[in-house]
């Protein structure tokens, strides 16, 4: 089962990995700030996804979701089963 | 209300198919409401431009329009000047039965027809470092592509002012914040019925598109939508989109952009709306310091 903390540093490495930011919190505004652009939603949609291990709907998609690691995992993880 | 409007039987309103014909007392309030707007424009010094109808396909390209809005664009074609070609064409009758017209070879497409009136200011600021937030205006006929028209509402061809910023993220965001409100309170202030709404922009196959998904999570994207169902105004923040595509920098930065853009047709389409027919109930439009003073 992945843990709030593997879940946590795997969006982390996401965010260093492809956004211009050489540190990253989890309170950073992660696209608000321009770390991550318009093109990197796919792939962090996928990147949760494989983390959760469900398909992500359009409709769970509101603004402020992706608005920081803390609210992103807020959205799609907390309060909810985790799978291994 | 829409339900009793009757667009056939307004003095100088013509229906066309796919977008109308404007006259008399229509034709100048609509050059009144664009001298509104161009004053709003004012506020910030905006450089007024004119651009042609056609935009190069390859800076549609450049933003990626192409495979974010296919369904909306409308392209110029043209004969391939070959004297055989232009001579099978003129010996052809030209149309069909139905009207279509029977193009013989076509000469390259390497333009569009103007879909969004802001566009031409990138390619025009390209390469260029802005020393200072730049604010331009213009006003364009655009045109869009659509699955059904309606006269003043939706139209293949339409008439959009723009007020557009250049500048950092915090110069776009205090522009837009300002223009914003100045625009609702002119709603307001006319008595339109208009709420402010969250938007995104019509794309393609939006599930597959990162940019409108972007849109969900960060709105960017807000519209002044008369009576519930048509956005007569919107604000748009770009963020760097067309800074980063352009190579226009703003100190060490792309630059950012934002604009507010009015569809003058569907103004006409608000005031017949809310107030009828008549000229001489149509209300008199303020002044900015008019609305800036009732705040």
């Amino acid at each position: 089962m992945r843990t709030e903390s593997v879940i946590r540093l795997e969006l982390r490495r996401f965010v260093l990995d492809n956004g211009e930011a050489d540190d990253v919190t989890d309170q950073m505004p992660i696209f608000g700030s321009g770390i991550l652009k318009s093109v990197h939603v796919m792939d962090l949609i996928l990147l949760i996804e494989e983390l959760s291990g469900r398909p992500l709907a359009i409709e769970e998609l509101n603004p402020g979701s992706f608005k920081s690691i803390d609210a992103i995992y807020a959205t799609f993880f907390a309060e909810r089963e985790v799978p291994a | 209300m829409t339900a009793t409007l009757d667009l056939t039987q307004i003095d100088g309103l013509g229906v066309r198919d796919a977008g109308s014909v404007v006259s008399g007392s229509l034709l100048a309030l609509e050059s009144r409401l664009d001298r509104l707007f161009v004053g709003l424009a004012a506020r910030w010094q905006a450089e007024e431009y004119r651009f042609p109808s056609f935009i190069p396909a390859e800076s549609l390209h450049r933003l990626d329009y192409f495979h974010s809005f296919p369904h909306l664009a409308t392209f110029p074609v043209a004969l391939d000047p070959d004297p055989e070609n232009l001579s099978r064409f003129s010996s052809s009758g030209a149309l069909d039965g139905e009207g279509a017209v029977q193009l013989t070879l076509t000469a390259p497409i390497r333009h569009a027809l103007t879909p969004a009136a802001c566009y031409h200011f990138y390619l025009q600021f390209s390469g260029e470092s802005l020393e200072a937030p730049r604010y331009v205006t213009t006003r364009a006929t655009c045109h869009r592509r659509e699955e059904r028209y309606a006269p003043l509402e939706r139209q293949w061809t339409f008439s959009m002012r723009e007020v557009v910023c250049l500048g950092s993220a915090s110069e776009v965001e205090a522009f837009l914040a300002e223009a914003s409100a100045l625009v609702r309170s002119l709603t307001e202030r006319i008595g339109l019925r208009v709420r402010v709404e969250r938007a995104t922009d019509p794309f393609f196959r939006p599930a597959k598109n990162p940019k409108f998904l972007f849109q969900k999570v960060e709105p960017v994207k807000h519209e002044f939508v008369f009576d519930g169902h048509l956005a007569i105004a919107s604000t748009n923040f770009h963020r760097d989109y067309f800074g980063e595509a352009f190579h226009i920098r703003r100190g060490s930065d792309a630059t950012c952009s934002g604009c507010v853009a009015f569809g003058l047709e569907r103004w006409l389409f608000a005031f017949l709306d809310t107030f009828g027919p008549a000229p001489a109930d149509w209300p008199e439009l303020p002044s900015w310091e008019e609305i800036d003073a009732r705040g």
